[in-house]
């Protein structure tokens, strides 16, 4: 608990390290001993440049990359103790989604609903439900290679709530879309967030979209955090207008 | 059954993909049907008798019904690698068993049509019979054990090395082949390679059936022995496995084969 608040991730000492080649290695250092205490129900954002560790750390939480050194809590729990049942109360959507082509947005849907343990009527609520929801119940017969950048952007976030996750990973959703279909998918995290009040993780370089959705926020670089609070508390701090000059003050 | 829905999930999937590729149609109808026309016309110019045939031909039929058996199984990471989706799989409640075993189903149905295809072409084209069915039953089940048993060396180097070790999912099998007796008996190796092909189960399985066209082994209890390798090297393939994944998660190319 922080302040009769109960936490839903906490992040200790975290460190990772890349390597390539085998005969004469190179070492990324890519995170390097975070700490973080993220609360229960809240959107969380990590914001940073290209290359700073946003992403390898939510790698991490998501169970699909080992670290080197740390430990890591997800609702109490030693994430790589329960991996398993934890993996049930998790999911994410990424930028630049990635699904089989030759799947209809249909088979997508029920496909990865299944895996989840979801079947019969059930799902295909939730599917409707989710699809009406970010408009694409119309593309439900389209195959995924038929579907543009944004409606494969809204597809990703219907396949991430399927579960209806108690912690969700939105690494950098919007990255390269239109500003409309961006400010369109923020405005659907909120209300998602609004309605049953998941645990949101949010990677993003767009400060406005912080700017808009964040409840706090972890400023990242070079693998280590340089300042974490709510937006008010940092642009505070920093005597900023705003979170892009809280940024540009912390990287230089 | 959460486990029993996921199973059936990735036989789903596995079976939307080889219902809309050509390839797939290529490789049950195609590729099996090609090797056997050569060998058995092979067969013909050289005057084989019906024996002999018999001895080539369930070399054939073992080809055509692993390859496309053990092909399915390595689908279940290939399909997800070249669509770049390999880290929903994994960032989902879902077992490496339940993938493969899935994945796996499908391959027994496709490898059960090859084998229906290869027994009609080669009874009327080529005068080659079944030597009955309990025999031919035992032989399929060992063919489709030995599938599963590939494939997962397949996804082992596929998660240990990545992409680049997509060619195990052609070649691998060959070799296989190759050391089991494909078409001819393993006393024909040196000492070396025939020790190795006692290690494979896929070498009983062929002895086994090829006793019914007349042809006497060395090896005793060949079926036990076929059976026995076969479920321990399955064990064996479910715990490696499970390592590679951890490798993979390690040195982070579960998230490369997704970018």
């Amino acid at each position: 608990m922080i302040n009769n608040y109960q936490i839903a991730v906490e992040i200790e000492n975290l460190y990772k390290t890349f390597r390539r080649g085998i005969f004469r290695p190179q070492y990324t250092y890519a995170l390097k001993g975070i700490n973080l205490r993220i609360r229960k129900g809240e959107i969380f954002c990590l914001l940073g440049p290209n290359g700073a560790g946003k992403t390898t750390l939510l790698n991490i939480l998501s169970l699909l990359l080992y670290p080197d050194k740390g430990k890591i809590k997800i609702f109490d729990q030693d994430i790589f103790e329960r991996e398993n049942s934890l993996k049930a109360r998790l999911n994410m959507c990424s930028g630049n989604p990635n699904f089989p082509w030759t799947l209809t947005v249909y088979e997508i849907l029920n496909f990865y609903g299944k895996l989840y343990g979801l079947k019969g009527k059930n799902l295909k609520k939730k599917i409707n439900r989710f699809c009406e929801l970010l408009e694409i119940e119309k593309y439900l017969d389209k195959r995924f290679e038929e579907l543009s950048t944004g409606t494969k952007q809204r597809l990703a976030l219907a396949k991430s709530l399927l579960n209806e996750p108690e912690l969700l990973f939105l690494d950098e959703p919007t990255a390269g879309l239109d500003p409309d279909i961006a400010l369109k998918i923020r405005k659907i995290i909120k209300k998602i967030h609004s309605e049953k009040k998941p645990t949101i993780i949010l990677t993003t370089h767009y400060m406005a979209e912080a700017e808009m959705l964040a409840e706090h926020i972890a400023f990242i670089k070079d693998g280590e955090i340089l300042a974490e609070g709510t937006p008010k508390k940092l642009k505070e701090q920093l005597s900023a207008k705003n979170l892009e000059e809280v940024f540009l003050e912390l990287v230089k | 059954m959460s486990w029993l829905n996921r199973t059936i999930s990735f036989a789903y999937r596995n079976y939307i993909f080889a219902k809309r590729s050509f390839f797939s149609f290529a490789e049950v109808m195609f590729w099996p049907v090609v090797g056997l026309f050569s060998i058995g016309l092979m067969g013909n110019f050289l005057q084989f008798n019906k024996l002999q045939i018999g001895f080539i031909f369930s070399g054939v039929i073992a080809m055509g019904v692993l390859q496309v058996n053990q092909l399915d199984v390595a689908y279940c990471l290939l399909f997800d690698i070249w669509g770049k989706s390999i880290k929903h799989t994994f960032l989902s409640p879902s077992r490496i068993s339940e993938l493969m075993i899935g994945s796996w189903i499908i391959g027994i149905i496709r490898g059960i049509l090859v084998f229906i295809i290869l027994i009609i072409s080669s009874y009327l084209f080529f005068d080659f019979y079944l030597p009955g069915v309990f025999p031919t039953l035992i032989f399929l089940l060992g063919l489709f054990l030995n599938g599963l048993i590939i494939g997962m060396g397949v996804c082992y180097f596929i998660l240990l090395f990545g992409q680049r070790a997509e060619v195990t999912a052609w070649s691998l099998v060959v070799i296989v082949l190759l050391l089991s007796g494909i078409y001819y008996p393993i006393e024909i190796f040196p000492p070396f390679l025939k020790n190795l092909a006692k290690l494979l189960p896929l070498t009983y399985f062929l002895e086994y059936f090829r006793t019914f066209y007349g042809f006497s082994f060395n090896s005793k209890f060949l079926i036990l022995k076929a059976f026995l390798l076969s479920f321990l090297y399955i064990l064996l393939g479910f715990f490696i496995l499970n390592i590679a994944l951890r490798t993979a998660k390690k040195k982070g190319t579960l998230i490369k084969l997704s970018e």
